[in-house]
C-alpha cells in the first residue's frame, strides 16, 4: 500500500511516501529546486519518492493532503485581504496544481494544518499515548491546538484561532528585530542568550491569557491581518524604539529584547501544557508545528513542565505536515497506526552510489582520493584534517528531512579552537557572527559532557555544557548547547568519525552544521556539495568514499559559479511571499 | 470589510465558513472571479507598474557621461542584445563600428549604454539617466524584446485577473486568435508609450533622437510552430494539410505545397507561423522571391508570441509600426534596418549574410547599419554626407580569426538551441559551426571540449573539459550558464560541420554519451527533460528558466525521446501514458517507433495506464537511437476545447491554447532484467 502525503503552498513544500506502513521517503522541494523555502507544489520530491519506492503514478493508493482548503478559504475571506503574487479565493488550487501539476489521479484525502501537525508527532513518536500540543502562526483557522493521541485515535479537543497566535507573536518580533519572518526566528532564538530579559514585563502586555489554554494576542500591537508589515506603531511605542533596519547593527536592545521574547514563548508553552496535563492523563508529551523548533523552550518544558517524556518531530513546521497527512490516511485506509515505533532516524532524502559519484568526480578532473572499500582509511583521513582544524563537507547516506543537518549533508569541525565560531560564520557559512553551532557525540558520551539524561537525535533541544574539555565553538554565551546525539545502529559511520577523531584529539564531540551558506538550502546532491565548496570555506569535502581537499578546487569555479548563480537568480520565480508580510496565505 | 482591531467577525467563524464552502465549488470560483471583476471582491494584484521613470534606478551611465574633449561630440546608443553587438562584444559592437565611422568625419565619441536582455522598463531607465547627461545625439536600436517580454509573462501566468478575462472575452470571440490580438495591442500601447516617453523626456532636455528598428533573419531561422486550437475537427484538417505540404516540398511540387499551405492559413487565420513558413518555402521553390518575402515576414511577425517555440527576439509589425509612427509623430529620426540591409543585399530576402541567428548582426550587417546611423547623426550634427561619400562600398570589417570563430560557434550554439526546423536538425546551426571551423582550425579541439562538458553528470562549467576550455585561447563563458541538460540538439549539427570539414567525432561523442547516458545497465526515465528531442519547453538552454515541467505534454502529433545504448542486448521500454481529457471518453492508440521503425502500437485512454515494449537489439544502433510516440489526433474536440481555454482564462487559470496530443508520466529505458517498476 502506497500513501503518500502533501505539505505545500505556503512554505518549505514536501513530500513523503508511506509504503506499507513504512515511511521510506521524505523530502523537501527546496533541497532539489535550490530556492530556499520553496512553496510550490512539490513536483520534484513527489517523482523522489516514487522513485525511491520504486513505483509508479498508478501505483499510489491515496494521497494525504496537509490542509483543509476551504477552511483556509474561510480565514482569508475573514482577513479580507487579497496577497501580491499568491492566487486569492481559489479553495480549489490545491487540487488543481495534484491533478495537473503532479499529474495524479487516484483518491485525495484532505486533513486539518493542525491535525496533520498533531499526526506527524504522535504517530511517529511509537508513544501509545501522549498528549499533543501544536503551535504555529495558522493553519485554517488554528493557531495552536490541544490534543490527546491512544493508539490510532488522535483528538484535539481545544483550539485558539487566529489571529490569537503564539507564532505570529514570535514571527512579529522576528520582523520588528529586523530578521526575515519564516526563516529568522532561528536567528532571534540565537541572539538571546546574548541579551538580558529587560523586556518580559512590557511583552507580557502582548499576550492575555485565557480558560482552557486559550489565549488572546492584544491586536493593536500587530498589524499582520491586513496591514503592509507585522508589527504596528503601537508595538514600537511600546518597546520604546523603531523596529530595526534589516542588516544593520545589532545592539543590547535587539539582545535584550530578543532575550525577553524567549522568556515570554517559555512562560507562555510551559503555562499551556501545564494546563495540558490537566486534561490528558499521561507521561508523554508529543509537539509540533513551528514553534516547537524552538529548542530552547523544549528543554525549559521538559526540565519545568509535567510531563516525563518529550517527542518533537524534526520537520515540526509545515514540511513536517506531509509526515502527519500520511499517517492519517494510512489509518483512514487500515483502521490502524502505520507503526508503534518511533522515528529512528530521517535520512529519507536522495541518497547517491560510489559509481555516481566516482563518475561525477571523474568529469570533473578534480584530484579526490578514493577510499572506496576502506572505511578505516576514509575516517582516518577525514579525521586527521578534523584534527588540523580543516572545516570539513560531510556527504553520506540519505538526505536529512527537516531543517537541521544531521549528519548527513553536514559541515564539521574541532569544537574546541576558539576561532572556529567566527571563522565557521564569517568564511564558511557567511552569516552573521552571533549564530552558534551545535555539538555532535555519540549517546553514550552526553554524560561526560552535557546535562542531558536522554538521547536527542534530532538536535531539539538545549542543555547545559558540563564537559572537562573547553569546547568554545559549540558552547553559547550562556554555557548551553545544542546537542545531537549520535546512535551508531543509524549512523555507524559517523559514529566511527567521533571515535577517530577522539583518538587523535581526546575530544569525542564534533561541532555539526548544515551543509549550505546563507540564504541556500541545504545541499541535496553531489554536485550541490561541490557548489558549496567552490563558494564557501570547506576545506576538505568528504563525498561518501571519496575526499576531496580545497587545494585541488579548479580556481576558475569560484568565478563560474558566480555567474550561474547570477543567471540562476535573474530567472528565478520570485518569493511567493513577501519578506516584510507574514499574512499565512 | 473591518479593519484590523475588528474582532468581532472572529465570534461569527461559522458565517466565514458558510461562504467558504459556497466559493469552494467550481462555480463558486466562477461567482468570486465575478465579483472581482466589478470590484465587490479583493482581486490579485494589478500587474507591477511598467514604464515608470519616477526614481531612475543606477544603470552604470556615468553622471555628465565620459566628458568629451574640446569639440568632441558625444552620442549615447543604447539597447537590447542586437546593439550591444552579442557575440562579438566586446571586441566588436555597434557603439564600436558607429564610434569609427563618425571620427572619421568629425570628433565624435559613442557612450555604449546597450545591455543584453534590456527591457522595457530598463530602456526606459537608462535612456532617462542618458538624457540627464545631455549628450549629442541618442541613439535607441531596440524593440526585439518587446514581445518577449510580454508572451513570457502569459507563460509565466502572473497576469493579474483583469488581463486573464480579457483573454477570455477575445477568445470566445475571435477563436484562440482572439489572445494574440490582445496580446498585439498590448504590446503596441506599450511600444507606442516608450517611443512617447523618450521623445518626452529628450525633447525637453532637446536631445536630438535616432530610433533604429532591429532587423531579423527572415530565411535562415526557422521555429516549428504548433496550431492554436481551431474550431471543430480544424486541428486535425490542419495537420493533414501540413503533412501534405511538407510531401509536396520534398517532392518539389510547388503548386500543390503552395495551395496545401494557402489553406492552413485561411484554416488557422494567418495565426501560425509554420504556414507562412510552408508557404515561403514554395513561393521560393517557384522563384516568386517578392512573395516569399511577404510569407517570411509574416513567418516573423507571428511566431514571437510565444516563447516556448524558439524565435525569442524580434521586432514584429506592431512593435514596427509604432516606432515608426512614433517617430512621424515627435519629429524624431527613424532607421528601419530591414530597409537599409535590403537595399544593401538589393533584396529583401534578408539571411545569414547579414545574420549571425535569428536577429543578431554578423560585422558586416553591423557595419551597413551603423553607416546609415553616421549619416543620420552627423546630419544632425549639421554634416550632410552625401551618398558616395565616405561611407559608400565600405569594405567589410576585419575581424581576428579568432573572434569570428567564436561569434560563429556562439550563434551556432544558440541557433541549436533555438531553431526548430520543420524537418530536421537546423542547417543553419550547422552552417555556422562550418563558418567557425573555416575561420580557425583548431576549432575541433574546442568542439570536443565542448561535447565532452555537455554529455558529463554533473554541471559542464564544473567539468575537466571546461577546465581545459578555460586555458585554451577560446574560452567559453557559455558553459557556466548552460544547464545539465546534454543540450542534444546541438550534437548533430556540429557533428555534421566536422564531417564536412572533414573530422569526425561520433565515435567519441557515442562513446561520451555511453559513459553516461547509457541504458543498458541502468534504466533512465526518457520523459526527463534533458532526453526529449528538441520539444519546446524542453528547449536545452532555456529549461532551467521556466517553471519545473512536472510530466512531458505533447504539444506536437509525434514527440522524439533520445536513447543511448551500447547497441549489443535488446532492451526494455515501460511507460506511463495517457491522452488529455478533452471532455469525451476515448480510447485510442498511440504507435512507438524507435528509430523510425514500428516497435507496438498501444491503447490508450485518457487515465494513466502502464505499458512495456521489449525491443530487439537489431533495431537498436551504438550511440544515440530515438523513440518516438505517435499521438492520435484529437478530433472534432475544438469547439470545447477553445470553450475550456476561455472559461480557464476568465477564472485566472492558465489554459492549453495549443493543442496536447498525449501525455507522458515517464518512459524508462533499460536492459531487460531490469524488470519493471515495482518488480
Amino acid at each position: 500500500m502506497n500513501v503518500i502525503g502533501i505539505s505545500s503552498g505556503y512554505h518549505e513544500s514536501s513530500c513523503c511516501l508511506l509504503q506499507d506502513g513504512k515511511l521510506v521517503a521524505a523530502a523537501a522541494e527546496e533541497r532539489f529546486t535550490r530556492l530556499k523555502h520553496d512553496p510550490r507544489i512539490p513536483i520534484n520530491a513527489f517523482r523522489f519518492c516514487l522513485e525511491e519506492g520504486r513505483i509508479g503514478i498508478t501505483d499510489i493508493d491515496l494521497l494525504a493532503y496537509y490542509e483543509l482548503p476551504t477552511r483556509k478559504l474561510s480565514r482569508q475571506l475573514w482577513a479580507g485581504r487579497a496577497v501580491p503574487g499568491m492566487p486569492w479565493l481559489d479553495s480549489q488550487r490545491a487540487e488543481r496544481l495534484i491533478r495537473e501539476a503532479l499529474a495524479y489521479e487516484g483518491p485525495i484525502e484532505w486533513f486539518d494544518h493542525h491535525q496533520s501537525h498533531a499526526a506527524s508527532s504522535f504517530f511517529y513518536s511509537g508513544y501509545p499515548n501522549a498528549a499533543v500540543l501544536t503551535v504555529d502562526g495558522v493553519g485554517e483557522w488554528a493557531t495552536t491546538t490541544y490534543g490527546c493521541g491512544q493508539g490510532s485515535s488522535l483528538e484535539i479537543f481545544e483550539e485558539v484561532k487566529f489571529p490569537h497566535s503564539l507564532g505570529m507573536l514570535y514571527s512579529t518580533l522576528t520582523s520588528y528585530l529586523g530578521f526575515r519572518v519564516n526563516g529568522g526566528e532561528y536567528k532571534v532564538m540565537g541572539l538571546a542568550p546574548y541579551g538580558e530579559p529587560r523586556y518580559v514585563d512590557r511583552l507580557r502586555r502582548l499576550i492575555v491569557p485565557g480558560p482552557r489554554g486559550q489565549y488572546t494576542l492584544a491586536l493593536e500591537y500587530f498589524d499582520f491581518v491586513r496591514g503592509e508589515r507585522m508589527y504596528s506603531a503601537a508595538l514600537c511605542d511600546l518597546l520604546g524604539a523603531s523596529a530595526r533596519v534589516p542588516e544593520s547593527a545589532i545592539d543590547p536592545f535587539h539582545k535584550d529584547l530578543a532575550k525577553s521574547l524567549q522568556i515570554l514563548l517559555e512562560e507562555v508553552l510551559l503555562e499551556k501544557v501545564v494546563y495540558l496535563a490537566t486534561v490528558v492523563d499521561s507521561p508523554n508529551l508529543c509537539m509540533a508545528g513551528g514553534v516547537a523548533l524552538n529548542c530552547v523552550a523544549n528543554a525549559r518544558l521538559l526540565r519545568e513542565g509535567p510531563f516525563e517524556r518529550l517527542f518533537v518531530q524534526p520537520a515540526a513546521g509545515d514540511s513536517g505536515g506531509c509526515l502527519g497527512a500520511a499517517a492519517l490516511a494510512q489509518i483512514r485506509l487500515t483502521g490502524a497506526r502505520h507503526t508503534t515505533e518511533p522515528l529512528s532516524h530521517v535520512y529519507l532524502g536522495p541518497r547517491y552510489t560510489t559509481e555516481e559519484i566516482a563518475q561525477l568526480i571523474a568529469a570533473t578532473g578534480v584530484q579526490a582520493l578514493d577510499f572506496t572499500g576502506r572505511l578505516e582509511d576514509l575516517l582516518a583521513a577525514a579525521a586527521d584534517r578534523l584534527a588540523a582544524g580543516r572545516v570539513v563537507g560531510w556527504f553520506h547516506g540519505g538526505m536529512e528531512f527537516g531543517p537541521r543537518a544531521l549528519g548527513a549533508r553536514s559541515l564539521l569541525a574541532d569544537p574546541r579552537d576558539p576561532d572556529m565560531r567566527e571563522r565557521l560564520n564569517r568564511q564558511v557559512k557567511k552569516r552573521e557572527g552571533f549564530r552558534p553551532f551545535a555539538p555532535i557525540l555519540l549517546r553514550e558520551r552526553v554524560a561526560e559532557h552535557l546535562d542531558l539524561d536522554h538521547d536527542t537525535p534530532f538536535m531539539l533541544e538545549t542543555c547545559q555544557v558540563r564537559s572537562p574539555l573547553s569546547l568554545p565553538a559549540i558552547t553559547h554565551v550562556d554555557g548551553s548547547a545544542r546537542p545531537q546525539t549520535v546512535d551508531r545502529r543509524y549512523s555507524p559511520r559517523l559514529a566511527a568519525l567521533l571515535e577517530a577523531f577522539e583518538s587523535r584529539t581526546g575530544c569525542p564531540i564534533l561541532l555539526n552544521t548544515s551543509f549550505n551558506v546563507r540564504g541556500e538550502p541545504i545541499a541535496c546532491s553531489p554536485l550541490d556539495a561541490l557548489i558549496c565548496m567552490a563558494v564557501s570555506g570547506i576545506d576538505t569535502l568528504v563525498l561518501e568514499d571519496f575526499v576531496i581537499d580545497r587545494e585541488s578546487i579548479p580556481a576558475h569555479w569560484p568565478e563560474l559559479v558566480g555567474v550561474v548563480e547570477k543567471s540562476r537568480a535573474e530567472y528565478q520565480p520570485q518569493a511567493a511571499v513577501s519578506e516584510a508580510v507574514y499574512t499565512f496565505i | 470589510m473591518g479593519s484590523q482591531g475588528d474582532t468581532r467577525r472572529i465570534h461569527l467563524p461559522e458565517v466565514w465558513d458558510d461562504l467558504a464552502d459556497r466559493l469552494s465549488s467550481p462555480e463558486g470560483l466562477e461567482t468570486a472571479r465575478l465579483l472581482q471583476a466589478v470590484g465587490l471582491l479583493a482581486s490579485a494584484p494589478a500587474e507591477p507598474a511598467t514604464a515608470g521613470l519616477a526614481v531612475p534606478e543606477k544603470t552604470g551611465v556615468t553622471p555628465g557621461g565620459p566628458q568629451p574633449s574640446g569639440d568632441e561630440r558625444r552620442i549615447c546608443l543604447l539597447g537590447e542584445s542586437v546593439a550591444a553587438g552579442l557575440f562579438y562584444a566586446p571586441w566588436f559592437s555597434p557603439a564600436k563600428c558607429l564610434g569609427g565611422l563618425l571620427s572619421a568625419v568629425a570628433p565624435y565619441q559613442v557612450e555604449d549604454l546597450a545591455k543584453t536582455g534590456t527591457q522595457f522598463d530598463d530602456l526606459l531607465r537608462v535612456a532617462a539617466e542618458a538624457i540627464e547627461t545631455r549628450p549629442d545625439a541618442l541613439v535607441v536600436l531596440a524593440g526585439n524584446n518587446w514581445v518577449a517580454l510580454s508572451a513570457r509573462s502569459f507563460l509565466y501566468a502572473d497576469r493579474d485577473l483583469a488581463t486573464f478575462q480579457e483573454y477570455a472575452r477575445a477568445v470566445r470571440q475571435h477563436g484562440m486568435g482572439g489572445f494574440l490580438q490582445v496580446e498585439e495591442e498590448r504590446v503596441r500601447s506599450r511600444a507606442r508609450s516608450a517611443v512617447d516617453q523618450v521623445a518626452a523626456m529628450a525633447g525637453k532636455a532637446g536631445v536630438p533622437v535616432i530610433f533604429v528598428i532591429p532587423a531579423s533573419n527572415l530565411v535562415d531561422f526557422e521555429a516549428m510552430h504548433p496550431v492554436l486550437w481551431l474550431p471543430g475537427d480544424g486541428v486535425d484538417r490542419w495537420y493533414t494539410l501540413y503533412g501534405r505540404a511538407m510531401a509536396d516540398l520534398s517532392r518539389g511540387d510547388a503548386a500543390a505545397a503552395e495551395a496545401a499551405t494557402r489553406e492552413m492559413i485561411v484554416l488557422d487565420g494567418g495565426s501560425c507561423p509554420t504556414s507562412h513558413r510552408l508557404l515561403a518555402r514554395a513561393l521560393l521553390l517557384a522563384g516568386r522571391i517578392c512573395e516569399a518575402v511577404e510569407a517570411l515576414q509574416a513567418d516573423l511577425d507571428t511566431s514571437c508570441w510565444e516563447h516556448r517555440f524558439g524565435r525569442r527576439a524580434a521586432a514584429p509589425l506592431p512593435v514596427r509600426s509604432e516606432i515608426e509612427d512614433g517617430c512621424r509623430r515627435h519629429g524624431l529620426t527613424c532607421v528601419d534596418l530591414s530597409k537599409v540591409l535590403a537595399e544593401s543585399a538589393g533584396s529583401g530576402l534578408l539571411g545569414r549574410r547579414f545574420f549571425l541567428d535569428h536577429c543578431h548582426m554578423t560585422s558586416e550587417a553591423i557595419q551597413v547599419a551603423m553607416a546609415k546611423v553616421a549619416v543620420e547623426v552627423l546630419r544632425l550634427g549639421g554634416i550632410e554626407i552625401p551618398e558616395n561619400g565616405p561611407f559608400a562600398n565600405l569594405p567589410a570589417p576585419v575581424l581576428p580569426a579568432r573572434l569570428q570563430a567564436l561569434s560563429r560557434f556562439h550563434a551556432g550554439l544558440y541557433t541549436a538551441h533555438l531553431s526548430r526546423p520543420a524537418d530536421g536538425p537546423s542547417c543553419f546551426a550547422q552552417a555556422l559551426f562550418e563558418d567557425a571551423l573555416d575561420a580557425a582550425p583548431d576549432l575541433p579541439d574546442l568542439m570536443r571540449d565542448y561535447l565532452q562538458a555537455m554529455t558529463s553528470p554533473g554541471r559542464a562549467f564544473l567539468t575537466s573539459a571546461c577546465a581545459r576550455n578555460q586555458a585554451s585561447p577560446y574560452p567559453l563563458q557559455v558553459l557556466a550558464w548552460l544547464p545539465s541538460t546534454l543540450s542534444i540538439e546541438t550534437f548533430e549539427p556540429m557533428c555534421r560541420a566536422l564531417e564536412a570539414r572533414g573530422f569526425s567525432m561520433r565515435d567519441e561523442l557515442d562513446q561520451m554519451l555511453i559513459a553516461h547516458h547509457a541504458v543498458d545497465r541502468c534504466r533512465r526515465d526518457l520523459a526527463a527533460p534533458k532526453y526529449r528531442d528538441q520539444e519546446p519547453g524542453a528547449s536545452a538552454a532555456y529549461v532551467e528558466r521556466q517553471p519545473t515541467p512536472s510530466h512531458f505534454r505533447a504539444l506536437f502529433p509525434k514527440s522524439g525521446f533520445l536513447l543511448v545504448t551500447e547497441g549489443e542486448r535488446s532492451l526494455r521500454l515501460d511507460l506511463t501514458l495517457r491522452l488529455p481529457d478533452l471532455g469525451a471518453s476515448r480510447s485510442e492508440t498511440v504507435q512507438v517507433l524507435v528509430n523510425g521503425a514500428p516497435v507496438g502500437t498501444l491503447r490508450l485512454g485518457e487515465r494513466w495506464t502502464r505499458h512495456t515494449l521489449d525491443v530487439e537489439v537489431g533495431r537498436l544502433r551504438r550511440g544515440l537511437n530515438q523513440v518516438d510516440l505517435d499521438w492520435p489526433l484529437p478530433g472534432n474536440v475544438g469547439d470545447a476545447a477553445i470553450a475550456t481555454a476561455a472559461h480557464r482564462l476568465q477564472l485566472g487559470l492558465p489554459a492549453d491554447i495549443f493543442p496536447v496530443f498525449g501525455e507522458v508520466f515517464s518512459l524508462y529505458a533499460g536492459p531487460l532484467d531490469a524488470g519493471t517498476l515495482d518488480d
